[in-house]
């Protein structure tokens, strides 16, 4: 959590009231739900798939066709 | 009880109680001041369950005295003690004059509220969490 907010614990401890923890906390795992929410969406059952064609489009230069 | 809004607790908003019928501000403490005043509310309302079993404790008439005496006279004045702990800005001697008992007391709660909010979201918070 210091890393997300970039501030240390003794920063904390010194400046921030319990109210304030508490409610950064709260924001802070509505933001984490949202961005997890977020990428569960885009990823569908295809996305970890490509077609033959784009396959051989991304792939092309790395695969060498030797004919025998 | 109104509930503080968000703007209130990031600004750090003054608590606003009333007593003797006027309204007065209290500085939020930061974390390091009132975790010290936590242990000083914990130390004074956790014996409650213990004296409470010597009230109803019918084998333990000696007892019963001195608790009701403990519930009913000291701990009030030690809840005092602790508020103005708290809002040490504020004048004790002219608010005990004018405050009432009830007063007292939603002031108190308003302290409480301010410095235990984890109490009540920090549950709520892992169990989201684990989903």
């Amino acid at each position: 959590m210091m890393a997300e907010w970039h501030v240390t614990p003794d920063y904390i401890c010194n400046n921030w009231t319990d109210e304030q923890l508490e409610l950064y906390v709260e924001k802070l795992i509505e933001r984490k739900e949202r961005e997890s929410n977020a990428v569960k969406g885009n990823q569908t059952p295809n996305s970890h798939s490509v077609s033959p064609e784009t396959l051989a489009a991304r792939s092309r230069g790395m695969i060498e066709v030797i004919k025998q | 009880m109104v509930d503080r809004t968000e703007e209130q607790i990031v600004t750090k908003a003054s608590i606003t109680v009333i007593l003797g019928g006027k309204e007065y501000e209290i500085a939020p403490l930061v974390i390091r001041d009132s975790r010290e005043w936590r242990k000083k509310f914990i130390d004074l309302v956790g014996p409650l369950p213990s004296l409470l079993n010597t009230i109803v404790d019918a084998s333990n008439p000696e007892g019963f005295g001195s608790v009701l005496s403990q519930m009913m006279v000291t701990m009030p004045d030690q809840v005092i003690d602790l508020f103005f702990q708290y809002a040490k800005d504020l004048n004790r001697e002219d608010i005990e004059a004018i405050a009432t008992d009830t007063e007292m007391s939603k002031a108190f709660e308003e302290v409480v509220k301010v410095t235990f909010p984890l109490a009540e979201s920090l549950p709520k918070a892992l169990a989201r969490l684990s989903r």
